[in-house]
């Protein structure tokens, strides 16, 4: 479970990725036609540390429940997930089942409403030790006390035993932190693990993640507004807009040379180190809500160098150099 | 009896001692509530000195006047009240104005069978409505679900002392109908009595709790603690149980706490229907001659069980829900 993996931090897409989305489609189980995520490709080496960023509604997290077959019941995906050798069809959640926890370990949104509010989170972690071939049951809660000071709590015995609702924001995420690692999984899906967060917890949080994936070479999927923490952290990314990737490639290039308008408006408007906000703010407009997707390029009605043909036109995401990818019919018009 | 709760409050600790504190908010409640049946029983027609002091025009306004006196009748109406309530408190609820017993002998055995009804009917409700919403959950909008929502409306829309009747109509020499078996002779006579009358009164009691529970634990299967819980494989048997109907039960204890009064009001309906000799009976005699003593014992009881079930819900709350526990801690 544990293997060290070999494989350095690439910039290029890993030509054989520890995790693989393909053709992810995800829609009302009531409507197929009504899509969240509309043919999303995303891979993930070992040990890699990737970012999904977009703005709030473009289809983040859900990408991340179909992964680990997690959707509500109102929505349902298609496609098919790598990992390693195994394929596994999106549609079907409880073949993804086996793979939760050991394989794929997922820090959700919210901190707040993660941990069930009547129970110690203790034995939360002890419930999930249980499942993933923790010690026995005499040594269990000693294992909980030693996860939650890996994860850097202060006084992991008292935590251990508090609801969550006696904790601060930053420390339950550190019990949902330690929760995923106590499993060993390959890989993480961090979910804006520190959006609800005040800046200094933040800024701990990530330090403790990029640590913790540094220690133990397990591969995360970043998922995040804000473009500073990306920066930091990670070495490849895909912008994702309404349900589409539209721009990926090397974390550096894309940041120093955005070549979506979308990307370059998330640029714009990316939050300074000292006055960094929780929200990416000033794009003029919002995400069209599923259901009713704009025809063409679905960034043309906020994009200001859209012309007449962005309407009609769906761009596909092309290799425009440097393992960078575009979908804009100007992207390339705008270089020089 | 105040302090006697304040005693215990402080033998059993801080945890409980804010709960016992809002019973001393109960007691007023008890209090007024008896009052108010105190002066009601005063209104209603007919002048209990005269009905007992005998029958129609024999007898002469000294009479009437002297048994009026000897019944305390004539005193102001709180000084009435404060004797009787002293007096209730200390088990003596005096004697009945026309049987020839004392109130508290009389309550006694039938207070017995009252509350031998509401527990079962409360048992047989929530063991019938709690699987069945657990089932319901599971399976938005498939056939169990649906039969049993349907089910749940017919109960909610049918009263207890309906149900009552068409039970007796379908069950007739099936299920005894009529009276009552002490548990001396024997558990199976005893529940065999008592099923059809439960039933009757628990329907619609079980139909709220199917209800709440069943929306609160569409509300938590969906939370994000169950995702939580399903991104870490814990088997679905525990997020069932420990996550998803630990937290979908605390609405259902409140309405267990605010049910409690119509269900033992009802149960004095589903008495009469099934001629079991509760306090049902019992109040309706007293009311129809007057015997006052009799009425305001019964309606004390009443309240006060009522009080009691209140607050075995709020310490039940404490139980199941930590946030509660822990903030009076
Ligand atoms: N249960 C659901 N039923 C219907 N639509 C849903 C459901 N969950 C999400 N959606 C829709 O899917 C789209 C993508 O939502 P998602 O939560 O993945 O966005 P996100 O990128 O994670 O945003 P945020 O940054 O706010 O977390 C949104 O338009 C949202 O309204
Ligand atoms: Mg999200």
């Amino acid at each position: 479970m544990t293997e060290t993996p070999t494989t350095p931090m690439t910039e290029t897409p890993p030509a054989d990725p520890l995790l693989a989305l393909d053709r992810v489609e995800i829609g009302l189980a009531a409507d197929p036609q009504v899509r969240a995520v509309d043919g999303l490709d995303l891979r993930v080496a070992p040990g890699e540390a990737v970012a999904l960023v977009g703005e709030s509604g473009s289809g983040k997290s859900v990408t991340a429940y179909a992964a680990l077959g997690l959707l509500a019941p109102a929505l349902r995906a298609s496609g098919t997930l790598r990992l390693g050798a195994s394929s596994y069809d999106l549609g079907d959640p409880g073949a993804l089942r086996p793979l939760r926890g050991g394989e794929i370990s997922m820090i959700f949104q919210d901190p707040g409403t993660s941990l069930n509010p009547v129970m110690t989170v203790g034995r939360q972690l002890e419930d999930v030790l249980r499942r993933h071939g923790g010690p026995p049951r005499r040594e269990r809660w000693r294992r909980v006390v030693d996860l939650l000071a890996e994860v850097g709590v202060a006084a992991p015995d008292r935590v251990a035993r508090a609801y969550p609702f006696e904790l601060s924001g930053g420390m339950r995420q550190r019990v949902l932190i330690a929760m995923a690692l106590s499993c060993e999984p390959r890989l993480l899906i961090a979910d804006e693990p520190t959006t609800a967060l005040d800046t200094t917890v933040q800024a701990q949080i990530m330090d403790l993640l990029m640590t913790l994936v540094r220690d133990r070479g397990m591969a995360m999927l970043f998922i995040s507004h804000d473009l500073g923490l990306v920066a930091g952290s990670c070495r490849r990314m895909y912008v994702m807009y309404a349900g589409r990737v539209v721009e990926s490639g090397p974390v550096a290039d894309v940041l120093r040379r955005p070549r979506h308008p979308y990307t370059k408006a998330l640029v714009g408007c990316r939050p300074t180190a000292d006055r960094r906000l929780a929200r990416l703010p000033s794009i003029p407009g919002t995400v069209p809500p599923i259901g009713s997707m704009p025809s063409g390029c679905r960034f043309a009605p906020r994009c200001p160098i859209a012309v007449e043909q962005c309407r009609t036109a769906d761009p596909e995401l092309r290799a425009v150099g440097g393992n960078v990818s575009v979908a804009c019919l100007r992207a390339s018009e705008e270089e020089s | 009896m105040l302090a006697v709760r304040l005693n215990r409050a402080r033998r059993l600790g801080p945890r409980v001692v804010l709960p016992l504190a809002g019973s001393v908010l109960q007691a007023a409640v008890v209090a007024a509530a008896t009052f108010v049946v105190f002066l009601l029983m005063r209104l209603i027609p007919g002048d209990p000195a005269r009905i007992l002091a005998g029958p129609g025009g024999s007898v002469t306004p000294e009479q009437v006047e002297r048994t009026r006196r000897e019944l305390g009748l004539d005193d102001p109406i709180a000084l009435q009240y404060w004797n009787w309530i002293t007096d209730a408190v200390r088990g003596d609820f005096g004697n009945s104005l026309v049987l020839n017993d004392t109130v508290a002998e009389l309550l006694a055995d039938r207070l017995v069978i009252t509350l031998q009804l509401s527990v079962y009917a409360f048992t047989l409700a929530v063991v019938l409505a709690i699987p069945l919403s657990l089932v319901a959950a599971r399976r938005q909008g498939a056939i169990a679900d649906k039969l049993s929502r349907l089910a749940g409306a017919t109960g909610v829309a049918v009263p207890s002392f309906w149900l009552a009747l068409l039970l007796i109509i379908v069950a007739q020499g099936v299920l005894p109908t009529f009276g009552y078996a002490p548990l001396s002779e024997g558990l199976g006579a005893h529940l065999g009595h008592m099923l059809l009358p439960a039933l009757a009164l628990g329907a619609g009691f079980a139909t709220l709790v199917f209800e709440t529970t069943r929306a609160g634990l569409i509300d938590t299967l969906s939370s994000d603690y169950v995702r939580t819980a399903r991104a870490f494989q814990i088997p679905e048997r525990r997020i069932y149980g420990r996550y998803a109907l630990r937290n979908a039960f605390l609405p259902t204890l409140t309405i267990f706490g605010l049910e409690a009064g119509a269900l033992m009001a009802g149960a004095l309906l589903v008495e009469n229907a099934f001629a079991l000799p509760g306090m049902g009976r019992l109040i309706v005699q007293g009311v129809l001659s007057r015997d006052y003593p009799v009425v305001q014992a019964c309606i004390l009881v009443i309240v006060v069980v009522f009080v009691a079930v209140n607050l075995l819900m709020d310490l039940l709350y404490a139980v199941v829900d930590p946030r509660v526990r822990r903030s009076r801690g």
